[in-house]
């Protein structure tokens, strides 16, 4: 197993897997928003910013994995 | 336009795009995480993120200055515009935090339009792509690179400067004139995996096989490109330096509005042992949105950055851009975020810690101070009035 080769690996794990739980939150964030405004559409202006800080929490650590996937792909870790 | 004319058109744009594929291949490409010193006339230590950090200094200044030359009661022109938009985003932040977003807005204000400008500065034309030709130790300007085969603007564009790591074992412990290490691509650069062990010559690029490479930048052969634009927000130190402003303008509003009992939030001797520990978990918590801050921005942006550049290498015509409308959203997006949350943070510190969480909302600071929490912090009913 050459560094190089587990370097790879290790890159494309670290935010392959990092997206996974994100990506069903944010799915979750929305489809809760969604709902809300489906039930009070005059409420839209409240719920949407809200909707944005709850995807970006859990954006974030996607993002994280992602950096992470940086580090190691150039190197820098 | 009639579907069918649209159909034409997404037709006749994919075609074009799979041809500049073929017929203008990018042979790799590569990116560096840390922003990279200009060697030419700045002194040593100056990136070319601080030199876009000045720049967009001296253009908000210039902006604010002439948005308010002439106020007049009736808005007209720039001060209209900047009227807008600044409204527009009070309005935000007021549905956040009503108490404290008239005195938290110009921080915030600043916060949110600085990295704004700083996150669209990226896309413009010539970031990334308009730099100087590093031939190891001296630095020789160049214009920017004329013959471009793809045309389209902003290809941030470079060539393979360094082996990628691992694959020798004289790449790490350079005494370089830049203090930043360049590292190999993430991808496009293994088929050339096994020929590039060659010496790295003192510094860095010794790197043969570009020779025919050499033309796609107006550099002389065995020279490497250091852009002379970055965006501030995809430099580390800018996105951490902006993260602790956030975090020291939190404390501050938390010890402005409670004193010294902000820190009994922390330091719980009231709850008994576990009180104790949550507290020690507030505080673990409090300390770890500077990380998570950071990376936030710093993520987006790079990572925005790393996505255009592997489009354009993958199709250089007319595929970048609807991650290009992508970026600008992501760029507004994120911007928008850190302020909101700092104002958001600024209202989870200003609301005073008890042990019963019955009545507290949140961050909606101005539903629950109307005394319901008179519980031992007896001269701090008020927080209005700070």
């Amino acid at each position: 197993m050459e560094e190089s080769g587990l370097r790879l690996v290790a890159t494309a794990l670290a935010i392959g897997l990092a997206a996974i739980g994100p990506g069903i939150g944010i799915g979750i964030i929305v489809s809760g928003a969604l709902q809300a405004i489906g039930r009070n559409p005059e409420a839209q202006n409240t719920i949407i910013p809200n909707m944005f800080i709850g995807i970006v929490f859990a954006e974030a650590l996607a993002i994280f994995g992602l950096v992470i996937s940086f580090l190691i792909g150039f190197g820098v870790i | 336009m009639s579907a069918r004319t649209i159909t034409v058109l997404v037709i006749v744009a994919l075609v074009i795009g799979v041809a500049s594929r073929i017929l203008f291949p990018m042979d790799h490409i590569a990116v560096e995480v840390a922003a990279e010193e200009l060697g030419w006339v700045f002194p040593e230590g100056f990136t070319n993120s601080m030199l876009v950090a000045l720049i967009l200094d001296v253009l908000l200044i210039i902006l604010a200055l002439a948005a308010t030359a002439r106020l007049t009661e009736v808005p007209r022109g720039l001060q209209n515009l900047m009227e807008a938009i600044l409204e527009a985003f009070y309005g935000l932040l007021r549905n956040i935090n009503r108490e404290y977003v008239g005195r938290a807005f110009p921080v915030l204000g600043t916060i949110f339009l600085y990295t704004l400008i700083s996150n669209w500065f990226g896309l413009l034309p010539g970031v990334g792509s308009i730099g100087i030709c590093h031939h190891k130790e001296e630095a020789v300007v160049t214009e920017p690179a004329p013959a471009e085969p793809t045309e389209e603007p902003g290809s941030i564009w470079r060539r393979f400067r360094d082996q990628a790591p691992g694959l020798d074992s004289h790449n790490g412990g350079q005494a370089a004139p830049e203090a930043t290490e360049e590292h190999g691509t993430a991808n496009g650069a293994d088929t050339h995996g096994t020929d590039e062990h060659s010496a790295a010559t003192g510094d860095e690029h010794g790197d043969e096989h570009d020779d025919e490479h050499a033309t796609y930048l107006g550099c002389d052969p065995g020279d490497g490109l250091i852009p002379l634009f970055r965006p501030p927000s995809a430099d580390l130190n800018y996105a951490l330096a902006l993260a602790l402003v956030s975090m020291v303008i939190v404390e501050y509003f938390g010890f402005a509005s409670q004193g010294p009992r902000y820190l009994g939030k922390f330091f719980n001797l009231r709850g008994g042992p576990v009180g104790f520990f949550v507290g020690i978990f507030e505080l673990i918590s409090e300390i770890a949105r500077i990380p998570a801050f950071t990376f936030r921005l710093f993520g987006n942006i790079f990572a925005g950055e790393v996505l255009l550049i592997v489009m354009i290498f993958l199709v250089p015509a007319f595929l970048p851009l609807p991650f290009y409308l992508f970026e600008v959203f992501v760029g507004f997006i994120q911007a928008f975020i850190f302020a909101v949350l700092t104002m958001a943070f600024i209202g989870l510190a200003v609301t005073p810690h008890h042990d019963d969480h019955n009545g507290h909302n949140g961050h909606d600071g101005h539903t629950d101070h109307a005394g319901q929490h008179g519980q031992g912090e007896a001269g701090h009913t008020d927080q209005t009035k700070e």
